[in-house]
C-alpha cells in the first residue's frame, strides 16, 4: 500500500515538473518556436524594415521644413489569417514619429476619425459649462499631406513535402497634393514547415 | 472456461459499443433531417447537440466535428450568423486537430477502424466539406457587412481547394507506389497478416466481386480535378465586386475555372467574360450598371448508404493460402431529392429569369470518393481479413464457442461509415440580372407561390437562396457583395405537410 502511495506521489510530482511554466520573453532575442502564421516578430521586422526604407528614400523629408502630416488609409489584409493590421501600422507610426519627420493625424481615417474626440471636443463650443478659452477653435485641425496605404498578401505552395507560406507586406506613401506615390516598399516573410494542415 | 468467458465478454462488449454508437449516429442524423426538411432550424440544432464525453466533460472540437458542422449551418439558415461563425470557427479548430493529431492517435484510430469499422474513427470531413465551411463563413461575414473577414474566409476556401488538388494528386501517386511495393512483396514470399490483406486486395476475384456489387468507381461521372464549383464561383464573385487592386485577377481565374467546369451555363460564362474584360482593361467598372446575382442552393445533398456483400479473401495459414468468403460493408453515395419545381425571378418590367444549374454535389462527392475509394476498400478488406483470421484462431483456441463469438463480433462490427454533412444541397443554380429600377424582384416557386423582395440600392447585390425541400421555406439572404453594408435575411414559401416532410428527409 505504502509503495503504491510513494509511486503515485512520485508520478504526480513528475507530471507537475513537466508542466509548462510561464516565463518572460525578450522580444529582441526570442528563440521560441516559429509558427506558420504571422506573429509579432514578423510585424516588428516588416515595420522596422519599411520605416528604414522610407526614411532612407528621403520621401518624408519636407522641402518646406517641418513635419509632414500623415493619415493612415486602408491596409488590406489579403491573407488567410485574422490579423490586426493596426498592430503593424502602429509600429510604423511610432517609428516615424520618433524620426521627427512625420506626425500622424487621428482626425480623419478611411472609416471615420480614428479618435472621435477630435470632433466631440468641438461640440463644446458655446456650452456655458465649459471655459471657452480652452475649447478648440474652428480651422485648427490639420489636413494630411501624406497617406499610407497597403496590402498584406499571402501565397501558399507545396515545396517537396513541406508547405511554404509567403507573406508580402506592401506599403505605399501617397503625396495627397499630387496623388503621386512618393515611396513604395515590399517586405517578404517566407516560412516553410509542416504540410499536415492549413497554415492558419 | 474462465478465459473463454472473458474473451466472449470482451467481444460482446466491443460489438455492443460499436453497434450502439452506429445506431446513435444514425438516429441523430434522422432527427436532424426531419427538422431540416421542415425548416425547423432550431430543432435541427437541438438534434445535433453533441453528447458529453464519458467523463461528462465537453468533448474536444475534433470529437464533435460532425455536430458542429450541422449546428453551424442550421444557425446560418435561421439567420443567426454570429453563432454560425462561432461554430464554424470551432469546426475549423476540430479539423486542424484532426489534421495534426499525433502518430499514436492515428495508429489507434487506424487500428480501431480495422478491428471494428471506420465509424469508430473521429469524423474526418470530406475535402469538399472543408471548402464549404469557409465559403459559408465568408457568406455570413458578408451578411454582417464585414468585408475584411469575408475576404479571409474566401482566401481560405481557395487555399483548401489548392490543397485538395495536391492531396488528390498525392493519393493517386501513393496508390501507384503501393501497387509497386505489393509486387515486390509477393515476389519475396513474405508471410504475414499484411500479406493476406495485400494479396486479397490485389486478387482479380476480389476486384470483380467489388465491381459486380458496388460498381466501378472509375466509371463514375466526375470532375477532371477536384473543385467545388459553387465555392470557387463565390470566391470569384467576391473578388469581382471588391474593387481592390489585384482582386480582378483572382476573380478571373476562379470564374473562368468554374465556367470551364460547367460548359453550357451561360450565366457562368458571362461572369467569366466580364471579369476577364475588367481585368484586361477592356471594360471599366464604371460602365457596369448595378447588378444582381442570384444563387440558389437547391435540395438535399447526397448521403452515404451501406452496401454489404461477400468478397473472396486469400488467408494465410502457415505455408498455405486458403480462400475464404467474408462480408464487407462499403459506403455508397446516393443522391437525395432536389426541389423539382423551378425557381423563377421576375423583375418590375415582367422579365423572367430562370437560374441555371451547376455544381451538383453528387458529382463533387463522387470526384472525391473516387480518389478515396482505394483507401476505403483497403480498410474494409483489412478489417474483414483480420476478423476472418480471428475467427480461425478463436475456433482453434476456444472451440465452437470461440468461433461463434468471433463470428457474432464480425457480423456486428462490419458496418460502413455513413457519416457526412447533410446540410449541403443537391446542387446550386445561378443567374444574374440588372438591378430592377424599382428594386422589386419577385420569386416564383412551387405551385404559383410568390415572394417579393425589395433590393437595397447596392451596386453588386447577391440574393442567396437556400431551400432544402419543397415543403420547407426558402431562406433568402440579401448580401452586399462589396461587404459595405449588413444584409437582410428573410424566409419565403413553405408548407407544413408533415407526411411529405418525413418522406423527403429519408
Amino acid at each position: 500500500m505504502n509503495k503504491l502511495l510513494v509511486l503515485a506521489t512520485c508520478l504526480t510530482l513528475l507530471l507537475a515538473g513537466c508542466a509548462t511554466s510561464t516565463r518572460y520573453v525578450d522580444p529582441d532575442n526570442d528563440q521560441g518556436a516559429v509558427s506558420m502564421a504571422l506573429d509579432y516578430r514578423d510585424f516588428e521586422r516588416a515595420a522596422s524594415g519599411s520605416v528604414g526604407s522610407m526614411l532612407e528614400s528621403g520621401a518624408v523629408n519636407n522641402p518646406n521644413g517641418g513635419r509632414y502630416v500623415m493619415v493612415v488609409s486602408r491596409i488590406v489584409n489579403d491573407t488567410m489569417q485574422r490579423l490586426d493590421t493596426d498592430q503593424l501600422v502602429k509600429k510604423i507610426r511610432v517609428d516615424l514619429l520618433r524620426s521627427g519627420k512625420v506626425v500622424t493625424t487621428t482626425a480623419v481615417g478611411i472609416d471615420g476619425a480614428e479618435d472621435e474626440m477630435n470632433m466631440l471636443a468641438r461640440t463644446l463650443r458655446d456650452s456655458e459649462e465649459f471655459d471657452q478659452r480652452g475649447v478648440q477653435k474652428k480651422g485648427t485641425l490639420q489636413a494630411p499631406d501624406l497617406s499610407l496605404s497597403g496590402k498584406i498578401l499571402q501565397r501558399n505552395r507545396k515545396v517537396g513535402r513541406e508547405q511554404q507560406v509567403e507573406y508580402y507586406v506592401q506599403l505605399s506613401l501617397t503625396h495627397l497634393a499630387s496623388g503621386l506615390a512618393l515611396w513604395e516598399d515590399e517586405t517578404q516573410v517566407i516560412k516553410r514547415g509542416s504540410n499536415a494542415s492549413v497554415s492558419w | 472456461m474462465k478465459q473463454t468467458i472473458k474473451v466472449l465478454f470482451a467481444i460482446g462488449l466491443v460489438a455492443g459499443v460499436s453497434g450502439c454508437s452506429s445506431y446513435q449516429q444514425r438516429s441523430q442524423m434522422d432527427a436532424f433531417n426531419v427538422s431540416w426538411v421542415q425548416g425547423d432550424y432550431l430543432g435541427a440544432v437541438e438534434a445535433m447537440e453533441p453528447k458529453p464525453s464519458l467523463t461528462g466533460k465537453k468533448k474536444a472540437e475534433d470529437k464533435q466535428l460532425l455536430e458542429l458542422l450541422h449546428q453551424a449551418e442550421a444557425h446560418r439558415m435561421a439567420g443567426d450568423h454570429t453563432t454560425a461563425i462561432a461554430l464554424y470557427d470551432q469546426a475549423e479548430t476540430g479539423m486542424k486537430l484532426d489534421d495534426t493529431s499525433g502518430l499514436a492517435t492515428d495508429l489507434l484510430e487506424g487500428g480501431m477502424a480495422v478491428l471494428v469499422n471506420d465509424a469508430e474513427r473521429d469524423y474526418t470531413p470530406m475535402l469538399a466539406e472543408t471548402v464549404l465551411v469557409n465559403t459559408y463563413k465568408g457568406l455570413s461575414f458578408l451578411q454582417q457587412g464585414n468585408r475584411d473577414l469575408a475576404r479571409i474566409e474566401f482566401n481560405r476556401a481557395d487555399d483548401r481547394t489548392r490543397r485538395a488538388v495536391e492531396t488528390f494528386a498525392a493519393e493517386i501517386a501513393t496508390q501507384r507506389d503501393a501497387l509497386e511495393q505489393e509486387k515486390g512483396k509477393q515476389q519475396s514470399q513474405q508471410r504475414s497478416q499484411q500479406q493476406s490483406i495485400q494479396q486479397s486486395l490485389a486478387s482479380d476475384a476480389l476486384q470483380q466481386s467489388v465491381a459486380a456489387h458496388y460498381g466501378e468507381p472509375s466509371q463514375w461521372s466526375v470532375y477532371p480535378e477536384f473543385i467545388v464549383p459553387s465555392a470557387t464561383y463565390l470566391h470569384g464573385l467576391f473578388f469581382l465586386a471588391s474593387g481592390e487592386s489585384g482582386d480582378l485577377e483572382k476573380a478571373t481565374v476562379s470564374l473562368k475555372r468554374v465556367a470551364a467546369m460547367s460548359p453550357g451555363n451561360q450565366a457562368l460564362a458571362a461572369d467569366a467574360e466580364m471579369a476577364e474584360a475588367l481585368a484586361a482593361g477592356r471594360q471599366s467598372r464604371d460602365t457596369i450598371d448595378h447588378r444582381v446575382w442570384v444563387m440558389y442552393e437547391n435540395g438535399l445533398g447526397p448521403v452515404a448508404k451501406e452496401t454489404r456483400f461477400d468478397v473472396p479473401l486469400l488467408l494465410l495459414h502457415g505455408n498455405t493460402t486458403s480462400p475464404a468468403y467474408t462480408g464487407i460493408a462499403l459506403p455508397r453515395y446516393a443522391d437525395r431529392e432536389p426541389v423539382i419545381e423551378p425557381l423563377q425571378l421576375v423583375d418590375d418590367l415582367g422579365a423572367r429569369y430562370l437560374p441555371e444549374s451547376f455544381s451538383p454535389m453528387g458529382k463533387v462527392v463522387r470526384t472525391e470518393m473516387q480518389a478515396r475509394f482505394p483507401a476505403v476498400l483497403g480498410r474494409a478488406v483489412a478489417s474483414a481479413a483480420i476478423k476472418a483470421l480471428m475467427q480461425n484462431a478463436a475456433a482453434e483456441e476456444l472451440g465452437a464457442m470461440g468461433q461463434l463469438g468471433s463470428a457474432l463480433f464480425a457480423a456486428a462490427t462490419t458496418q460502413a461509415d455513413l457519416r457526412s454533412w447533410q446540410a449541403i444541397p443537391d446542387h446550386w443554380e445561378v443567374t444574374s440580372l440588372p438591378r430592377p429600377e424599382s428594386g422589386r424582384l419577385t420569386l416564383e416557386g412551387y405551385n404559383g407561390q410568390q415572394g417579393d423582395i425589395q433590393l437595397p440600392e447596392w451596386p453588386y447585390t447577391l440574393v442567396y437562396i437556400k431551400r432544402p425541400s419543397q415543403q420547407g421555406p426558402a431562406q433568402v439572404s440579401l448580401i452586399d457583395l462589396e461587404g459595405r453594408h449588413g444584409g437582410e435575411h428573410l424566409s419565403v414559401f413553405g408548407s407544413s405537410n408533415a407526411d411529405d416532410l418525413i418522406a423527403d428527409a429519408t
